[in-house]
């Protein structure tokens, strides 16, 4: 517990990353965060952030196969590796924890 | 799919700093983005998208390593030279430190010289408008030759300033002595001067208080200088206060406070006086004489106006308004405002003024002590190389090239000028100002860190390290493997010529350099002792000041009554001094064609003067009690006054001067009254007692304080109201070459280091030589040879080089010498003493470096040498 410490952009990448399996490389990504959160990502931000993940052990990449389009050059694409799934997931399970303490009279 | 590109400028520079491993994807991202934005915005905006994602992505995660690999290699290398130079460094350390303390004093010297010209060269640069504002100074005709002098009249100025248009404004300065007086504080200020009320428009002094425009308006002003203001009033303001002059005479009242006028000005005043004030106290007539020559005039011309053509129409002013002056007898010139302290060398000048000439002979010093200190360290370096041969053969042997090499040496000797630039900077710190004392500077510690200083510095590193390592690393580089690790010697003949060559040179510089000091020196005691035609020892001058001219006879009477007073007579002006008196003149059978324009100077004395100081008359006789006519109707003159008057047999003729007929009634012989700067003027010599102002008094040597205690209490009988002041004629004989003293000291001292500099190199030299030839001298020692014997091989060499050197020397020494004491009126001969004595000199200062090495040499068991191979 306490282990992950994981800004909140960090963690909106990882679950974009998740959501597009088997998909997400740089555009995918942001356009699917843009998208969903409404809110405008720079490939500069979105790229430090996934390099970080990556040697932090989160995510593992790969290059998929050169196209036509993009100048030639060839996509990476991300996943989620166990160790991420299983941080998401504590994640998860801690904010949940904490909603389900909450007293019902704090929200009357 | 469209054709529209990226910026390419942002796409290569994305390309340049992104990482490697991350280029391909994150270009690729790029491209996608920017081909949906082109459909989706056009193409204009996307490329604006493009850029400023570009500037996003230039964060340090993303960039490549700009310490990689490629350049990690030459780091390294720097690092191993840097390591190398300092084990060299702490191996040799004799070597290394003859060296560097060569460089280092080499440095200094040039710093200190720079600082000297710099300053020099700064005089009276801060006037606002100093590029057009000139000093016009006059010159007339006397002997046949133009005597120019500072000043003008008061009338001159402002005809001046009436008839020219193209002068925007003119100051007329007039210096002032003069008692003054503040509550209890009563001192003889000798720095005042009377200005016009302009002074503030041509010069720019800051004030403190007051303004510049009217401080100097109406009569009965005066600005102090700061200094001035503390020393009257302390803390108090001294705005409005009023001073008590010339014991109550007038007031002068406070108007300004300047700062005060710094060091590099032409003229230093302390209190500057209205013009105005002048007017109400001097007699009428003097502002319209154009004779009464007091004022330093100034003018500031209209911006554009060329001076020459103002200097142009000159002389028809002068025919035109000055009367007894014309262009046969009269010029005026002008003189630029900032060339004045370098190249104005007049009479009455305000100051003692610098001297061009010595500016390039300091500057030549300098350049000649920082050659020595190079070829000092061309030598020292190309002479140990031996040493290092194994180094470079190695070095060869695993892959350096001769560029690296060569790079190697040069850091190296980068790495010592670095160092020895330092050293000679915080010197140049700490004797700063026992340097200001020595020259008589007041050059302030900023000026070492001013921008244009330190620029200079950085220049000089870099020349210099240049200079002193190219030669040592390009015949170190060529240096052949196979030779140097064999064990071989490598062939270095052709460097060794070289290296005597450049000892020669040296020598050939400290040879002048003592040379040429045996000769200034040589002048200034030739000045200081020349013997002026009168006995000036033991003669005291005192300012007769205000006492009664009626009560001279008294006042004498009294002082004769003293056993150790054995004469005093009275003289107009100050011996030596500057006889600025002269008048035009008529003269029995002189043809008045002959006459125009010529004067003669006038002294003043009584009857005792000439023979109080020994003058030597030549023909009759000189002034006496017994003819009472002499007072008035009677005349001596000098040699030249006869010469120029053409006079065979002056006695009995007469001569007419300011309207009155003198006859003539002796001739003395031509004696120094000025200093030896200048010609011997015509002059004759009349008696007027009210114009006396100086007596001269003999004493006898045997107890001069009490005879001084006599004088003065004598002195205050008759003048209550100013102190009793006195000066040893023979004193201020010598004191007038102070300029000339000062110099030869600087040189001296520069000579002086440069031989110091010149004698570690030829210690480290023998050094090199006896170690190279160790073997050889184990051999000769095995073989007999006596250890005087193997010293003189050893000296020998240098003791040729020196020769060499000599005779080299002499001649061009000789050659720039001769032009420097063409430049004095009255010098010495240079005759052969000098370079005898500098030849004698450097031979003995090369014996003492090099003969205590070479016995040490000698001395060496021959075992030592010979048993290691």
């Amino acid at each position: 517990m306490g282990k992950y410490q994981l800004g909140e952009f960090e963690e909106v990448v990882l679950l974009t990353v998740a959501i597009l399996y088997g998909e997400a490389y740089g555009i995918a990504i942001i356009e699917e965060m843009e998208k969903r959160l409404n809110r405008s990502v720079s490939i500069g931000s979105l790229q430090t952030v996934l390099r970080r993940l990556e040697k932090k052990g989160f995510l593992t990449s790969e290059f998929g196969e050169a196209t036509q389009v993009r100048g030639g050059k060839r996509k990476r694409f991300f996943t989620v590796t166990q160790y991420g799934r299983k941080t998401m997931e504590e994640i998860k399970e801690q904010r949940l924890g904490m909603w389900s303490a909450i007293p019902e009279v704090a929200f009357k | 799919m469209n054709n529209h590109t990226p910026p390419s400028l942002f796409l290569r520079f994305f390309r340049w700093f992104c990482h490697p491993d991350y280029r391909e994807d994150i270009e690729g991202d790029l491209l996608e983005r920017f081909a949906e934005k082109v459909e989706k915005k056009g193409a204009s905006k996307a490329g604006l998208f493009f850029a400023l994602e570009v500037v996003k992505l230039f964060r340090p995660s993303l960039m490549k390593n700009f310490t990689g690999q490629t350049q990690i290699n030459n780091y390294g290398m720097f690092r191993n030279y840097l390591k190398i130079a300092v084990r060299v460094f702490r191996k040799e350390k004799s070597y290394s430190l003859i060296n560097t303390f060569g460089l280092v004093l080499g440095f200094l010297c040039c710093m200190m010289i720079y600082l000297f010209i710099s300053d020099e060269l700064s005089y009276d640069k801060f006037h606002a408008d100093g590029d057009r504002t000139y000093r016009v100074a006059s010159a007339y005709m006397r002997e046949g030759r133009w005597e120019p002098y500072a000043s003008n009249s008061w009338r001159t100025a402002e005809l001046i300033e009436t008839n020219f248009g193209e002068v925007e404004e003119l100051v007329r300065i007039m210096t002032n002595r003069d008692i003054v007086e503040y509550g209890d504080k009563r001192i003889y200020e000798e720095a005042m001067a009377v200005v016009d009320e302009n002074f503030f428009n041509v010069f720019s002094f800051p004030l403190v208080a007051g303004n510049t425009a009217s401080a100097l308006r109406g009569a009965n002003k005066v600005v102090i200088s700061e200094t001035t203001a503390r020393r009257y009033f302390g803390d108090e303001d001294p705005m409005g206060k009023v001073f008590e002059v010339d014991d109550r005479a007038f007031q002068l009242q406070v108007s300004g406070v300047m700062k005060d006028m710094p060091s590099n000005s032409h003229f230093h005043f302390d209190f500057l006086v209205s013009s105005e004030s002048l007017k109400r106290l001097a007699p009428e007539e003097l502002f319209t004489n154009i004779g009464w020559d007091s004022q330093r005039v100034y003018v500031k011309l209209t911006e554009g106006v060329d001076p020459a053509a103002v200097e142009e129409r000159f002389p028809e002013f002068i025919n035109a308004n000055l009367g007894f002056f014309t262009t046969a007898n009269f010029k005026l010139f002008l003189q630029p405002l900032e060339d004045i302290h370098l190249t104005s060398n007049l009479g009455l000048e305000l100051e003692d003024n610098g001297n061009i000439t010595h500016i390039y002979i300091f500057a030549v010093v300098a350049a000649f002590i920082l050659f020595i200190a190079c070829v000092n360290y061309m030598n020292l370096t190309t002479a140990r190389s031996l040493r290092r041969a194994r180094e470079v053969g190695m070095r060869k042997v695993l892959g350096a090239k001769r560029g690296n090499l060569i790079t190697q040496f040069l850091f190296e000797s980068f790495t010592m000028t670095l160092l020895a630039l330092v050293l000679a900077y915080g010197f140049a710190h700490l004797l700063l100002s026992s340097f200001n004392e020595f020259a008589g500077k007041a050059i302030s510690r900023s000026v070492l860190f001013d921008g244009t200083v330190l620029f200079t510095l950085f220049v000089s590193f870099l020349i210099i390290g240049v200079i002193a390592g190219a030669y040592p690393s390009f015949v170190l580089s060529a240096f052949r493997p196979i030779n140097t690790i064999k064990g071989g010697r490598s062939n270095d003949r052709k460097s060794h010529l070289l290296r005597k060559g450049l000892v020669v040179v040296q020598f050939v510089i400290s040879i002048g350099l003592i040379a040429a000091t045996a000769v200034v020196f040589k002048q200034l005691k030739f000045m200081q002792t020349k013997e002026l035609g009168i006995n000036e020892d033991l003669l005291v001058a005192v300012p007769l000041q205000t006492m009664d001219r009626s009560q001279l006879n008294a006042y004498k009477n009294e002082l004769l009554a003293d056993a150790s007073i054995s004469g005093a007579g009275y003289a107009n002006m100050r011996l030596p001094g500057w006889i600025s008196n002269s008048a035009p003149y008529r003269a029995q059978n002189v043809e008045a064609d002959e006459e125009e324009g010529k004067t003669l100077k006038i002294i003043r004395v009584d009857a005792d003067f000439l023979d109080l100081v020994d003058a030597e008359m030549l023909e009759g006789r000189g002034f006496s009690k017994d003819f009472p006519s002499d007072v008035t109707a009677s005349v001596v003159l000098n040699e030249a006054a006869a010469a120029q008057l053409g006079w065979d047999d002056p006695i009995g003729k007469w001569i007419e001067v300011n309207d009155n007929r003198y006859t003539c009634i002796g001739l003395v012989k031509d004696f120094h009254f000025e200093s030896l700067h200048r010609r011997i003027p015509p002059t004759i010599f009349v008696m007027s007692p009210v114009y006396y102002a100086w007596s001269y008094i003999k004493i006898d040597g045997n107890n001069i304080p009490a005879t001084l205690a006599h004088l003065e209490t004598t002195y205050s009988k008759f003048v209550t109201n100013r102190d009793f002041s006195y000066s040893f004629v023979d004193e201020d004989v010598r004191r007038q070459y102070e300029g000339e003293a000062k110099f030869t000291q600087i040189f001296e001292m520069f000579t002086v280091l440069a031989i110091v500099i010149a004698g570690l190199g030829t210690f480290g030299l023998i050094s090199f030589t006896a170690e190279r030839k160790s073997k050889e001298i184990g051999i000769r020692k095995v073989l007999g040879a006596s250890i005087g014997s193997v010293t003189f091989l050893l000296t020998r060499e240098f003791i040729v080089l020196l020769l060499i050197a000599s005779f080299i020397a002499w001649p061009v020494t000789y050659y720039f010498i001769s032009g420097w004491i063409d430049g004095f009126v009255y010098r010495t001969s240079i005759g052969a003493e000098p370079f005898v004595l500098a030849t004698a000199l450097a031979i003995v200062i090369a014996m003492l470096t090099t003969v205590f090495r070479s016995m040490k040499a000698a001395m060496v068991n021959p075992v030592e040498a010979l048993r290691d191979e």
